[in-house]
Protein backbone atom coordinates (compact mmCIF):
# COMPACT_ATOMS: atom_id res chain seq x y z
CA UNK A 1 0.00 0.00 0.00
CA UNK A 2 2.08 2.98 -1.38
CA UNK A 3 -0.31 5.62 -1.34
CA UNK A 4 -0.64 4.90 2.42
CA UNK A 5 2.93 5.95 3.22
CA UNK A 6 3.21 8.43 0.58
CA UNK A 7 0.30 10.24 3.04
CA UNK A 8 1.84 9.29 6.11
CA UNK A 9 4.73 11.03 4.84
CA UNK A 10 2.99 13.87 4.12
CA UNK A 11 1.17 14.38 7.40
CA UNK A 12 4.86 13.92 8.88
CA UNK A 13 5.70 16.61 7.27
CA UNK A 14 2.67 18.50 8.51
CA UNK A 15 3.48 17.97 11.78
CA UNK A 16 6.49 19.37 11.72
CA UNK A 17 5.43 22.61 10.01
CA UNK A 18 3.03 23.18 13.17
CA UNK A 19 6.14 22.38 15.47
CA UNK A 20 8.26 25.02 13.81
CA UNK A 21 5.47 27.40 13.51
CA UNK A 22 4.32 26.84 16.88
CA UNK A 23 7.72 27.83 17.80
CA UNK A 24 7.89 30.71 16.45
CA UNK A 25 4.73 32.01 18.05
CA UNK A 26 5.82 31.23 21.06
CA UNK A 27 9.04 33.29 20.69
CA UNK A 28 7.35 36.26 19.04
CA UNK A 29 8.22 38.34 22.67
CA UNK A 30 11.80 36.61 22.98
CA UNK A 31 14.69 39.44 22.10
CA UNK A 32 16.76 38.98 19.16
CA UNK A 33 15.23 36.05 18.32
CA UNK A 34 14.73 34.95 14.70
CA UNK A 35 11.92 32.74 13.18
CA UNK A 36 12.22 29.52 11.72
CA UNK A 37 11.17 27.74 8.48
CA UNK A 38 10.41 24.60 7.55
CA UNK A 39 11.74 23.82 4.11
CA UNK A 40 10.15 20.77 2.23
CA UNK A 41 11.51 18.82 -0.81
CA UNK A 42 9.42 15.94 -2.87
CA UNK A 43 10.76 12.41 -2.65
CA UNK A 44 12.08 10.37 -5.24
CA UNK A 45 10.19 8.96 -8.05
CA UNK A 46 9.58 5.49 -8.67
CA UNK A 47 9.57 4.94 -12.80
CA UNK A 48 7.17 2.34 -13.56
CA UNK A 49 7.77 2.75 -17.50
CA UNK A 50 10.52 4.81 -18.05
CA UNK A 51 9.68 8.16 -20.87
CA UNK A 52 12.10 7.20 -24.09
CA UNK A 53 11.72 3.29 -24.24
CA UNK A 54 10.39 1.25 -27.43
CA UNK A 55 6.79 0.79 -27.47
CA UNK A 56 7.40 -0.85 -30.93
CA UNK A 57 9.97 -2.97 -32.64
CA UNK A 58 9.48 0.07 -35.51
CA UNK A 59 11.32 2.91 -33.02
CA UNK A 60 8.44 4.73 -31.63
CA UNK A 61 9.09 5.53 -28.31
CA UNK A 62 6.93 6.53 -24.90
CA UNK A 63 6.91 10.45 -24.65
CA UNK A 64 6.33 10.47 -20.99
CA UNK A 65 6.84 7.60 -18.74
CA UNK A 66 4.92 6.54 -15.37
CA UNK A 67 6.52 8.13 -12.60
CA UNK A 68 5.17 7.72 -8.90
CA UNK A 69 6.55 10.33 -6.31
CA UNK A 70 7.06 8.91 -3.07
CA UNK A 71 6.11 11.43 -1.41
CA UNK A 72 7.69 14.49 0.56
CA UNK A 73 10.11 15.07 3.39
CA UNK A 74 11.65 18.11 5.40
CA UNK A 75 14.63 19.08 3.90
CA UNK A 76 15.84 21.89 6.34
CA UNK A 77 14.27 24.09 9.30
CA UNK A 78 15.69 27.18 7.87
CA UNK A 79 16.32 30.13 10.15
CA UNK A 80 15.20 33.92 8.78
CA UNK A 81 17.78 35.84 9.35
CA UNK A 82 15.89 39.60 8.67
CA UNK A 83 16.45 42.31 11.19
CA UNK A 84 13.71 42.64 13.62
CA UNK A 85 12.33 45.73 15.03
CA UNK A 86 14.36 47.96 17.36
CA UNK A 87 12.14 49.05 20.12
CA UNK A 88 12.95 51.68 22.53
CA UNK A 89 13.36 50.65 26.04
CA UNK A 90 15.16 53.46 28.11
CA UNK A 91 17.15 51.21 29.71
CA UNK A 92 21.33 52.20 29.66
CA UNK A 93 22.30 48.58 29.40
CA UNK A 94 20.14 47.64 26.58
CA UNK A 95 21.54 47.21 23.07
CA UNK A 96 20.51 46.43 19.55
CA UNK A 97 22.73 45.55 16.78
CA UNK A 98 21.46 47.27 13.32
CA UNK A 99 22.24 45.49 10.38
CA UNK A 100 24.92 42.29 10.58
CA UNK A 101 26.59 41.30 13.50
CA UNK A 102 26.73 39.26 17.06
CA UNK A 103 27.38 40.08 19.94
CA UNK A 104 30.07 37.45 21.32
CA UNK A 105 29.62 35.93 24.47
CA UNK A 106 32.15 33.77 26.23
CA UNK A 107 30.00 30.26 28.02
CA UNK A 108 31.20 29.09 31.35
CA UNK A 109 33.10 26.33 29.51
CA UNK A 110 35.19 28.69 27.67
CA UNK A 111 33.37 28.48 24.40
CA UNK A 112 32.39 31.77 22.47
CA UNK A 113 28.43 31.33 21.33
CA UNK A 114 26.65 34.28 19.73
CA UNK A 115 23.57 36.30 20.13
CA UNK A 116 21.38 39.24 18.96
CA UNK A 117 19.72 39.52 22.34
CA UNK A 118 21.46 43.05 24.17
CA UNK A 119 19.49 43.02 27.28
CA UNK A 120 22.87 43.53 29.50
CA UNK A 121 23.14 43.41 32.89
CA UNK A 122 26.15 44.07 35.47
CA UNK A 123 27.47 40.92 37.31
CA UNK A 124 28.60 42.14 41.28
CA UNK A 125 32.15 42.57 39.87
CA UNK A 126 30.69 45.15 37.70
CA UNK A 127 31.45 43.51 34.09
CA UNK A 128 29.27 43.29 31.40
CA UNK A 129 27.12 40.02 30.83
CA UNK A 130 23.99 38.77 29.33
CA UNK A 131 20.75 37.70 31.16
CA UNK A 132 22.42 34.34 32.00
CA UNK A 133 25.41 36.05 33.59
CA UNK A 134 28.05 35.23 30.50
CA UNK A 135 30.86 37.62 29.85
CA UNK A 136 30.10 39.57 26.69
CA UNK A 137 33.47 39.80 24.93
CA UNK A 138 35.79 41.33 25.45
CA UNK A 139 34.87 41.66 29.12
CA UNK A 140 34.40 45.31 30.09
CA UNK A 141 34.39 45.95 34.28
CA UNK A 142 32.43 49.30 34.67
CA UNK A 143 34.26 51.10 37.29
CA UNK A 144 32.15 51.50 40.90
CA UNK A 145 30.31 55.20 41.41
CA UNK A 146 29.67 55.26 37.98
CA UNK A 147 27.25 57.57 37.08
CA UNK A 148 26.41 56.89 33.38
CA UNK A 149 27.18 54.21 31.00
CA UNK A 150 27.09 55.27 26.79
CA UNK A 151 27.58 53.04 24.15
CA UNK A 152 28.05 54.42 21.08
CA UNK A 153 27.44 53.40 18.03
CA UNK A 154 30.63 51.31 16.92
CA UNK A 155 30.48 50.27 20.35
CA UNK A 156 33.39 51.60 22.55
CA UNK A 157 31.68 51.69 26.15
CA UNK A 158 31.84 55.20 27.97
CA UNK A 159 31.18 55.20 31.78
CA UNK A 160 31.01 58.78 33.70
CA UNK A 161 32.43 58.38 37.03
CA UNK A 162 31.21 60.40 39.83
CA UNK A 163 33.44 63.46 39.93
CA UNK A 164 35.14 63.03 36.65
CA UNK A 165 33.81 65.29 33.91
CA UNK A 166 35.84 63.31 31.01
CA UNK A 167 34.25 60.11 30.30
CA UNK A 168 36.41 57.01 30.87
CA UNK A 169 36.89 55.14 28.00
CA UNK A 170 36.24 50.98 28.86
CA UNK A 171 36.54 49.15 25.54
CA UNK A 172 34.88 48.24 22.37
CA UNK A 173 32.39 45.20 21.92
CA UNK A 174 33.13 42.88 19.27
CA UNK A 175 31.05 41.73 16.61
CA UNK A 176 30.99 38.72 14.71
CA UNK A 177 29.73 37.98 11.31
CA UNK A 178 28.85 34.73 9.39
CA UNK A 179 28.79 33.82 5.77
CA UNK A 180 25.83 31.73 6.26
CA UNK A 181 23.73 33.12 9.38
CA UNK A 182 21.43 29.90 8.83
CA UNK A 183 23.87 27.92 9.30
CA UNK A 184 24.31 28.44 12.94
CA UNK A 185 23.46 26.81 15.83
CA UNK A 186 21.02 27.59 18.10
CA UNK A 187 21.53 26.37 21.60
CA UNK A 188 18.79 28.31 23.21
CA UNK A 189 19.14 31.22 25.33
CA UNK A 190 19.08 33.42 22.66
CA UNK A 191 22.26 31.73 21.93
CA UNK A 192 24.10 30.85 18.63
CA UNK A 193 27.04 28.58 18.32
CA UNK A 194 29.29 28.51 14.78
CA UNK A 195 28.91 25.28 12.97
CA UNK A 196 31.11 24.04 9.74
CA UNK A 197 27.88 24.95 7.56
CA UNK A 198 27.96 29.04 8.79
CA UNK A 199 31.52 29.70 8.21
CA UNK A 200 34.38 30.43 10.45
CA UNK A 201 33.23 33.62 12.50
CA UNK A 202 34.64 36.87 11.06
CA UNK A 203 35.42 39.40 14.09
CA UNK A 204 35.27 42.88 13.87
CA UNK A 205 33.66 46.15 15.33
CA UNK A 206 30.57 47.88 14.93
CA UNK A 207 30.21 50.35 11.69
CA UNK A 208 33.04 48.80 10.14
CA UNK A 209 32.05 48.07 5.85
CA UNK A 210 30.15 44.68 6.68
CA UNK A 211 29.56 45.28 10.18
CA UNK A 212 25.81 46.51 11.92
CA UNK A 213 26.07 49.22 14.12
CA UNK A 214 25.20 49.37 17.93
CA UNK A 215 22.36 51.46 19.47
CA UNK A 216 21.99 51.87 22.55
CA UNK A 217 18.77 51.97 24.77
CA UNK A 218 16.89 49.74 22.08
CA UNK A 219 16.38 45.92 21.84
CA UNK A 220 15.81 44.05 18.81
CA UNK A 221 12.11 42.45 19.00
CA UNK A 222 11.80 39.02 17.26
CA UNK A 223 10.90 39.20 13.17
CA UNK A 224 8.13 36.85 13.75
CA UNK A 225 5.33 38.26 11.68
CA UNK A 226 1.73 36.97 13.97
CA UNK A 227 -0.30 37.60 10.58
CA UNK A 228 1.66 34.92 8.96
CA UNK A 229 2.45 32.39 10.90
CA UNK A 230 -1.46 32.33 11.82
CA UNK A 231 -1.70 31.74 7.94
CA UNK A 232 0.51 29.11 7.54
CA UNK A 233 -0.69 27.16 10.42
CA UNK A 234 -4.06 27.26 8.83
CA UNK A 235 -2.42 26.01 5.78
CA UNK A 236 -0.60 23.37 7.86
CA UNK A 237 -3.44 22.16 9.30
CA UNK A 238 -5.51 22.10 6.22
CA UNK A 239 -2.94 20.27 4.29
CA UNK A 240 -2.73 17.57 6.85
CA UNK A 241 -6.54 16.83 7.04
CA UNK A 242 -6.29 16.72 3.43
CA UNK A 243 -3.71 14.11 4.20
CA UNK A 244 -5.60 12.70 6.37
CA UNK A 245 -8.30 11.98 3.96
CA UNK A 246 -5.95 10.46 1.45
CA UNK A 247 -5.43 7.82 4.06
CA UNK A 248 -8.51 7.07 4.61
CA UNK A 249 -9.36 6.76 1.11
CA UNK A 250 -6.67 4.63 0.63
CA UNK A 251 -7.81 2.49 3.48
CA UNK A 252 -11.40 2.77 1.50
CA UNK A 253 -10.16 0.94 -1.33
CA UNK A 254 -8.57 -1.59 0.13
CA UNK A 255 -11.58 -2.62 2.47
CA UNK A 256 -13.95 -2.74 -1.38
CA UNK A 257 -11.15 -5.44 -1.93
CA UNK A 258 -11.71 -7.39 0.95
CA UNK A 259 -15.83 -7.37 0.86
CA UNK A 260 -15.47 -8.79 -2.85
CA UNK A 261 -16.50 -12.52 -3.12
CA UNK B 1 -15.91 -15.10 -19.95
CA UNK B 2 -13.55 -13.83 -17.55
CA UNK B 3 -13.80 -10.54 -19.04
CA UNK B 4 -15.71 -9.10 -17.25
CA UNK B 5 -13.11 -10.00 -14.45
CA UNK B 6 -10.00 -8.95 -15.88
CA UNK B 7 -11.41 -5.29 -17.73
CA UNK B 8 -12.72 -4.43 -13.78
CA UNK B 9 -9.27 -5.85 -12.89
CA UNK B 10 -7.42 -3.15 -15.39
CA UNK B 11 -9.50 -0.39 -14.43
CA UNK B 12 -8.45 -1.19 -10.32
CA UNK B 13 -5.06 -1.15 -10.87
CA UNK B 14 -5.04 1.79 -13.16
CA UNK B 15 -6.75 3.76 -10.05
CA UNK B 16 -4.77 2.51 -7.68
CA UNK B 17 -1.71 3.98 -9.24
CA UNK B 18 -3.86 6.93 -10.07
CA UNK B 19 -4.37 7.41 -6.45
CA UNK B 20 -0.90 7.10 -5.50
CA UNK B 21 -0.32 10.12 -7.40
CA UNK B 22 -3.09 12.25 -6.22
CA UNK B 23 -1.28 11.24 -2.86
CA UNK B 24 2.04 12.23 -3.79
CA UNK B 25 0.40 15.95 -5.29
CA UNK B 26 -1.47 16.47 -1.58
CA UNK B 27 1.33 15.44 0.53
CA UNK B 28 3.46 18.26 -1.62
CA UNK B 29 1.07 21.08 -1.27
CA UNK B 30 3.48 22.66 0.81
CA UNK B 31 6.61 22.19 -1.27
CA UNK B 32 8.30 25.05 -3.35
CA UNK B 33 8.59 24.76 -6.81
CA UNK B 34 6.58 21.31 -7.16
CA UNK B 35 4.70 20.53 -10.00
CA UNK B 36 1.63 18.21 -9.71
CA UNK B 37 1.65 14.86 -11.86
CA UNK B 38 -1.51 13.74 -13.79
CA UNK B 39 -2.37 10.77 -15.29
CA UNK B 40 -2.81 9.85 -18.79
CA UNK B 41 -5.21 6.56 -19.25
CA UNK B 42 -5.50 4.93 -22.40
CA UNK B 43 -8.28 1.94 -24.02
CA UNK B 44 -6.66 -1.18 -25.15
CA UNK B 45 -9.15 -2.74 -27.21
CA UNK B 46 -9.17 -6.54 -27.86
CA UNK B 47 -11.69 -8.56 -29.71
CA UNK B 48 -14.08 -11.16 -28.14
CA UNK B 49 -16.36 -12.63 -30.49
CA UNK B 50 -16.37 -14.18 -33.70
CA UNK B 51 -18.15 -10.79 -35.21
CA UNK B 52 -16.94 -7.62 -35.93
CA UNK B 53 -17.19 -5.16 -33.06
CA UNK B 54 -17.55 -7.55 -30.87
CA UNK B 55 -14.70 -5.68 -28.89
CA UNK B 56 -14.28 -4.97 -25.01
CA UNK B 57 -12.07 -2.36 -23.92
CA UNK B 58 -9.49 -2.23 -21.03
CA UNK B 59 -7.71 0.58 -19.67
CA UNK B 60 -4.11 0.91 -19.71
CA UNK B 61 -2.61 3.97 -17.21
CA UNK B 62 -0.59 5.02 -20.24
CA UNK B 63 1.81 7.46 -18.56
CA UNK B 64 2.15 10.22 -15.79
CA UNK B 65 2.84 13.69 -17.04
CA UNK B 66 3.33 16.88 -15.59
CA UNK B 67 1.16 19.82 -14.87
CA UNK B 68 3.35 22.82 -16.19
CA UNK B 69 1.13 25.84 -14.82
CA UNK B 70 2.74 27.92 -12.87
CA UNK B 71 2.27 28.27 -9.05
CA UNK B 72 1.31 31.36 -7.29
CA UNK B 73 3.57 33.20 -5.70
CA UNK B 74 4.41 33.51 -2.04
CA UNK B 75 6.09 36.71 -0.42
CA UNK B 76 9.01 35.47 1.96
CA UNK B 77 10.98 38.97 2.57
CA UNK B 78 13.97 36.73 2.89
CA UNK B 79 16.64 37.97 -0.06
CA UNK B 80 17.88 34.55 -1.03
CA UNK B 81 14.13 33.47 -2.03
CA UNK B 82 13.82 33.72 -5.80
CA UNK B 83 11.37 32.57 -7.81
CA UNK B 84 11.41 32.15 -11.10
CA UNK B 85 8.59 33.83 -13.27
CA UNK B 86 7.86 31.96 -16.88
CA UNK B 87 9.29 29.28 -18.58
CA UNK B 88 12.47 29.12 -17.17
CA UNK B 89 14.52 26.56 -14.96
CA UNK B 90 17.66 27.27 -13.07
CA UNK B 91 20.96 24.89 -13.48
CA UNK B 92 22.63 23.26 -10.00
CA UNK B 93 25.56 21.23 -10.14
CA UNK B 94 24.84 17.88 -8.35
CA UNK B 95 27.44 14.61 -7.82
CA UNK B 96 25.35 12.76 -10.61
CA UNK B 97 25.58 16.11 -13.28
CA UNK B 98 23.87 18.99 -13.93
CA UNK B 99 20.12 19.00 -12.76
CA UNK B 100 17.56 21.88 -13.37
CA UNK B 101 15.19 22.95 -10.92
CA UNK B 102 12.48 25.81 -9.59
CA UNK B 103 12.96 25.77 -6.29
CA UNK B 104 15.46 28.43 -6.15
CA UNK B 105 15.11 29.12 -2.36
CA UNK B 106 19.33 29.78 -2.31
CA UNK B 107 21.60 30.56 0.82
CA UNK B 108 24.90 30.38 1.24
CA UNK B 109 27.63 27.89 1.32
CA UNK B 110 30.33 28.23 3.43
CA UNK B 111 32.97 29.64 0.75
CA UNK B 112 30.01 32.38 0.05
CA UNK B 113 28.57 30.28 -3.11
CA UNK B 114 24.79 30.17 -3.29
CA UNK B 115 23.25 26.81 -2.84
CA UNK B 116 20.00 25.52 -3.01
CA UNK B 117 18.26 24.37 -0.06
CA UNK B 118 19.54 20.57 -0.78
CA UNK B 119 23.31 21.90 -0.82
CA UNK B 120 23.74 21.95 -4.60
CA UNK B 121 25.91 24.93 -6.19
CA UNK B 122 23.99 26.92 -8.22
CA UNK B 123 25.34 27.47 -12.03
CA UNK B 124 25.93 31.01 -13.71
CA UNK B 125 25.18 31.52 -17.38
CA UNK B 126 28.02 29.81 -18.29
CA UNK B 127 27.00 26.50 -16.51
CA UNK B 128 30.05 27.17 -13.95
CA UNK B 129 29.38 26.75 -10.04
CA UNK B 130 28.31 30.72 -8.87
CA UNK B 131 31.18 32.28 -6.78
CA UNK B 132 30.26 34.63 -4.43
CA UNK B 133 33.24 36.67 -1.76
CA UNK B 134 32.61 35.12 1.26
CA UNK B 135 32.65 38.73 2.92
CA UNK B 136 29.66 39.92 0.55
CA UNK B 137 27.38 41.76 2.55
CA UNK B 138 24.05 42.23 0.14
CA UNK B 139 23.28 40.68 -2.57
CA UNK B 140 20.66 41.59 -5.17
CA UNK B 141 19.31 39.70 -7.94
CA UNK B 142 17.93 41.45 -10.50
CA UNK B 143 15.01 39.82 -12.72
CA UNK B 144 17.55 38.56 -15.62
CA UNK B 145 19.38 37.05 -12.75
CA UNK B 146 22.02 39.43 -12.57
CA UNK B 147 23.48 39.11 -8.96
CA UNK B 148 24.86 42.05 -7.35
CA UNK B 149 27.56 42.26 -4.91
CA UNK B 150 27.18 45.33 -2.59
CA UNK B 151 26.75 47.52 -6.06
CA UNK B 152 28.53 45.58 -8.34
CA UNK B 153 27.27 43.46 -10.57
CA UNK B 154 28.95 39.86 -10.32
CA UNK B 155 27.72 37.56 -12.22
CA UNK B 156 24.34 36.45 -13.55
CA UNK B 157 22.70 33.46 -12.79
CA UNK B 158 21.52 31.05 -15.73
CA UNK B 159 17.99 30.80 -16.85
CA UNK B 160 17.54 28.36 -19.10
CA UNK B 161 14.23 26.35 -20.87
CA UNK B 162 13.75 23.26 -22.44
CA UNK B 163 11.40 22.30 -25.63
CA UNK B 164 10.15 19.29 -24.22
CA UNK B 165 9.47 19.71 -20.54
CA UNK B 166 7.38 16.17 -20.42
CA UNK B 167 10.61 14.45 -21.29
CA UNK B 168 12.41 15.95 -18.21
CA UNK B 169 13.51 12.69 -15.75
CA UNK B 170 11.92 14.11 -11.69
CA UNK B 171 14.11 13.25 -9.24
CA UNK B 172 14.05 14.16 -5.37
CA UNK B 173 14.36 17.01 -4.33
CA UNK B 174 12.75 19.12 -7.21
CA UNK B 175 15.60 18.02 -9.05
CA UNK B 176 14.68 17.37 -12.78
CA UNK B 177 17.18 15.59 -15.30
CA UNK B 178 17.34 15.49 -19.23
CA UNK B 179 19.32 14.55 -22.32
CA UNK B 180 18.16 17.82 -23.86
CA UNK B 181 21.05 20.77 -24.20
CA UNK B 182 19.33 23.53 -22.50
CA UNK B 183 18.60 26.79 -24.14
CA UNK B 184 18.64 30.67 -23.01
CA UNK B 185 15.27 31.22 -21.59
CA UNK B 186 14.92 35.24 -22.47
CA UNK B 187 11.08 35.15 -21.03
CA UNK B 188 12.14 33.84 -17.67
CA UNK B 189 11.97 36.54 -14.77
CA UNK B 190 13.34 35.70 -11.39
CA UNK B 191 11.67 37.75 -8.81
CA UNK B 192 13.80 38.44 -5.05
CA UNK B 193 12.00 37.39 -2.00
CA UNK B 194 9.35 35.60 -3.26
CA UNK B 195 9.30 31.47 -3.61
CA UNK B 196 6.91 30.04 -6.09
CA UNK B 197 4.03 27.49 -4.07
CA UNK B 198 3.41 24.14 -5.89
CA UNK B 199 0.73 24.28 -7.78
CA UNK B 200 -1.16 21.99 -7.04
CA UNK B 201 -4.89 22.91 -6.33
CA UNK B 202 -5.80 21.25 -3.28
CA UNK B 203 -9.92 21.50 -4.11
CA UNK B 204 -9.11 19.65 -7.83
CA UNK B 205 -7.00 16.92 -6.01
CA UNK B 206 -9.77 16.21 -3.33
CA UNK B 207 -12.63 16.19 -5.82
CA UNK B 208 -10.76 13.65 -7.83
CA UNK B 209 -9.30 11.56 -5.09
CA UNK B 210 -13.43 10.94 -4.02
CA UNK B 211 -14.18 10.58 -7.67
CA UNK B 212 -11.68 7.38 -7.99
CA UNK B 213 -12.72 6.04 -5.38
CA UNK B 214 -16.26 5.89 -5.91
CA UNK B 215 -15.15 4.55 -9.69
CA UNK B 216 -12.90 1.71 -7.46
CA UNK B 217 -16.31 0.83 -5.88
CA UNK B 218 -18.45 0.90 -8.94
CA UNK B 219 -16.08 -0.95 -10.73
CA UNK B 220 -15.53 -3.67 -7.85
CA UNK B 221 -19.51 -4.03 -7.74
CA UNK B 222 -19.32 -4.48 -11.61
CA UNK B 223 -16.68 -7.36 -11.02
CA UNK B 224 -18.51 -9.13 -8.35
CA UNK B 225 -21.65 -8.99 -10.64
CA UNK B 226 -19.76 -10.46 -13.43
CA UNK B 227 -18.77 -13.09 -10.63
CA UNK B 228 -22.50 -13.54 -9.43
CA UNK B 229 -23.37 -13.70 -13.25
CA UNK B 230 -20.71 -16.88 -13.42
CA UNK B 231 -22.11 -18.62 -10.52
CA UNK B 232 -25.56 -18.64 -11.60
CA UNK B 233 -24.77 -19.89 -15.07
CA UNK B 234 -22.74 -22.73 -13.34
CA UNK B 235 -25.80 -23.47 -11.35
CA UNK B 236 -28.14 -23.59 -13.60
CA UNK B 237 -26.28 -25.30 -16.04
CA UNK B 238 -25.63 -27.93 -13.78
CA UNK B 239 -29.48 -28.17 -12.70
CA UNK B 240 -30.10 -28.68 -16.24
CA UNK B 241 -27.27 -32.17 -16.04
CA UNK B 242 -28.96 -33.58 -12.71
CA UNK B 243 -32.40 -32.87 -14.81
CA UNK B 244 -31.53 -35.49 -17.84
Amino acid sequence: MRVLNIAATGMMAQQLNVEVISNNIANINTTGFKRARAEFQDLMYQSERRQGSLSSDTGTIVPAGIEIGLGVKPAAVNRIHTQGNLVSTGNELDLAVEGRGYLNVTLPDGNTAYTRAGSLKLSPEGTLVTADGYTVAPGITVPENTREIAINRSGEILAYVQGDTDPQNLGQLTLSVFVNEAGLEAIGDNLFRDTPASGEPQDGIAGQAGFGSIRQRYLESSNVNVVQEITDLISAQRAYEMNSKVVETGDEMSATITNMR
Amino acid sequence: MESPLYIGLSRQVALRRHLEVVANNIANMNTVGFRADRMLFETAMERVGSKRGEQVAFTIDRATYTDTRPGSFRETGRALDLAIEGDGWIGVQTPEGVRYTRDARLSRAEDGGLVTVGGHPVLDDGGQPLQVPPDAETIAIGPDGTVTVDGNPLARIGLVRFEDQQGMRRGEQGLHATEEAPQAAPDARLAQGKVESANVQPIVEMARMMDLSRDYQAVSRMVEEGHELLRSAIGRLGKATQGT
